[in-house]
């Protein structure tokens, strides 16, 4: 039996009980006419809707129920549509192992010790599938941050790697693909951890099908991600003064040598520098800086990110390129920018 | 916001301080230049609540220079909060109207400063945008406000070089159309040497 939903009600809902002899009135009148006891009645109805909320919050009953506990639901049917959505052709049963986590497992199972019934449950989680499915994620990422982004150190490419198959993005993308009703897990709505372990476990049943094409959707979800977002936030470089001298040491050019170019109001709060780095007289970057230690700091990233080619302006990512195979950029230790690929990015 | 972001947003959003020599400057029309920086309307991120507003240092508002006879006839309204009609007080009573010239006496940075004040709009911005006004009637500014200027604003009109700004080699080099005679008498002490040698 579908549970009362005490959902917030809106006028046109309310219109459709026909409470009040307005509705029939109105009947050959074009505009719908909203009687002066319809605000009241509401915020009395919404006052009363809160007070239940707060209490099965208090006593911790979940008054959210999930969808497939509906009188309609059909699993096979959204297994279907899933496929149809994301044009893939997996079996529905290793469907089945992808959405069913360890936790609806152990619950079955103590529900059935609870009744007393023992009958083998042919469930298995989706630990195997999850495993596959982030080892393939975690290959191909770095593979393709490797190509797209030859000039970016190896520190840099592990640090946007980590950041896009954590479990905040997969978590996000698992739940924009619809699995939120798909997932059997003990709590609903699913946790973080329940989304991003189905998400790669999906990963892991389309390599076992065809991995060429679990490559391309890796690509087109989880790449993509990266799109717009700027990588000196993703990777901070702990002292970039540091890092600078080094490599200017390995291309065989001049210490870099910071010096003031502009400041405003010195002597105020606002105070305002901007800072140049030299470099064999040469000037390889410069940006401003509430202090004097800030601006030469940010001076200093900005001479990287002109190296590593990462100003959000510039990078362009080839998003359909798999770069397979694809050797480990050099550290920042040895970083030379020399035999960089000429890659002209469409 | 990323490192580069909060510092591009601080240097957006920081205050200029300018300075403007006031030397034979018309006040009037120099307040309309002041008050564009003072409000913060020479940048392209200017909106009232924004609080974008300049600072303006004035130097020289003792040698501001007053069109024709505005030094007599500009009169500036001050009330003693006295009544007019009291004989025991004496005349400076009730409303008083002083000219220009006095005003200057008393105070020689007060006209730029009213010229600026009566430019703005008499709204709730005004009291925060002439707090950036800083007015000096010589060119001695203190250090630290000084070491925060970055920027001059040009006078409105150029100054005027006068006989004695010219150097004795400029003078001399000048081309001359004629000369006087060496007994001309240029002046009475001229003529008192004459008398009495």
């Amino acid at each position: 039996m579908r549970p009362l939903k005490m959902a917030q009600l809106n006028l046109g809902e309310f219109l459709r009980f026909n409470f009040g002899a307005s509705f029939h009135t109105s009947s050959n009148r074009c505009r719908s006419h909203t009687s002066r006891e319809t605000k009241p009645v509401l915020m009395e109805l919404n006052r009363r809707r809160k007070t239940i909320e707060l209490n099965n919050k208090l006593k911790e009953v979940n008054p959210m129920d999930r969808r497939s506990s509906f009188l309609e639901w059909n699993f096979q049917a959204e297994l279907a549509a899933l496929n149809g959505r994301l044009g893939e052709n997996i079996p529905a049963g290793v469907l089945t192992e992808v959405f069913t986590t360890e936790g609806h497992i152990e619950a079955e199972r103590e529900k059935q010790e609870e009744l007393n019934i023992d009958i083998p449950l042919n469930m298995k989680s989706n630990t195997e599938l999850s495993v596959a499915g982030e080892n393939l994620i975690s290959k191909i990422i770095t593979n393709w941050l490797r190509g797209a982004l030859p000039a970016l150190p190896e520190e840099g490419v592990q640090a946007v790697k980590t950041y896009l198959t954590s479990e905040d993005i997969l978590a996000d993308l698992g739940f924009h693909i619809g699995f939120k009703d798909l997932i059997m897990a003990v709590e609903y709505p699913p946790l973080k951890s329940d989304f991003a372990k189905a998400f790669k476990a999906f990963v892991g049943a389309l390599e076992r099908q065809d991995v060429d094409r679990a490559e391309s959707f890796i690509l087109d979800l989880v790449a993509v991600q990266l799109v717009g977002k700027d990588i000196n936030e993703i990777w901070d470089i702990p002292l970039p003064m540091r890092m600078l001298s080094k490599i200017l040491e390995n291309q065989g050019k001049g210490e870099p040598e910071a010096r003031l170019i502009w400041q405003l109001g010195p002597k105020t709060l606002l105070a305002n520098y901007t800072v140049g780095i030299y470099s064999d007289k040469e000037l390889i970057g410069e940006y401003h800086g509430e202090t004097l230690e800030i601006a030469e700091d940010m001076a200093a990233r900005d001479a990287l990110r002109k190296l590593f080619k990462t100003d959000v302006s510039k990078v362009v990512l080839p998003t359909k390129e798999k770069f397979a195979n694809a050797a480990p950029n050099p550290s920042a230790q040895e970083w030379t920018g020399q035999n960089l690929p000429n890659l002209i990015m469409g | 916001m990323s490192r580069f972001e909060r510092v591009k947003q601080w240097a957006t959003f920081s205050r200029t301080w300018h300075v403007y020599d006031a030397k034979w400057q018309n006040p009037f029309h120099s307040a309309k230049v002041i008050t564009k920086h003072l409000e913060g309307k020479n940048k392209p991120i200017y909106h009232p609540l924004n609080d974008c507003g300049d600072h303006v240092i004035v130097i020289n508002s003792k040698h501001v220079a007053l069109l024709g006879r505005e030094w007599q006839f500009r009169v500036y309204f001050h009330h003693t909060g006295y009544p007019k009609a009291h004989k025991q007080s004496g005349h400076g009573n009730g409303p008083l109207w002083i000219p220009a010239w006095q005003l200057h006496d008393r105070d020689p940075t007060l006209i730029m400063w009213k010229a600026c004040y009566n430019n703005l709009e008499g709204n709730l911005l005004r009291p925060k945008n002439m707090a950036r006004l800083h007015v000096y009637p010589e060119e001695e500014v203190p250090e630290e406000l000084m070491a925060n200027v970055t920027h001059q604003i040009p006078g409105i009109r150029p100054v005027p070089k006068k006989l004695d700004d010219y150097t004795e080699k400029e003078r001399e080099e000048f081309p001359k159309l004629f000369d006087f005679k060496e007994d001309f008498v240029h002046d009475k002490k001229g003529l008192d040497e004459i008398k009495d040698p």
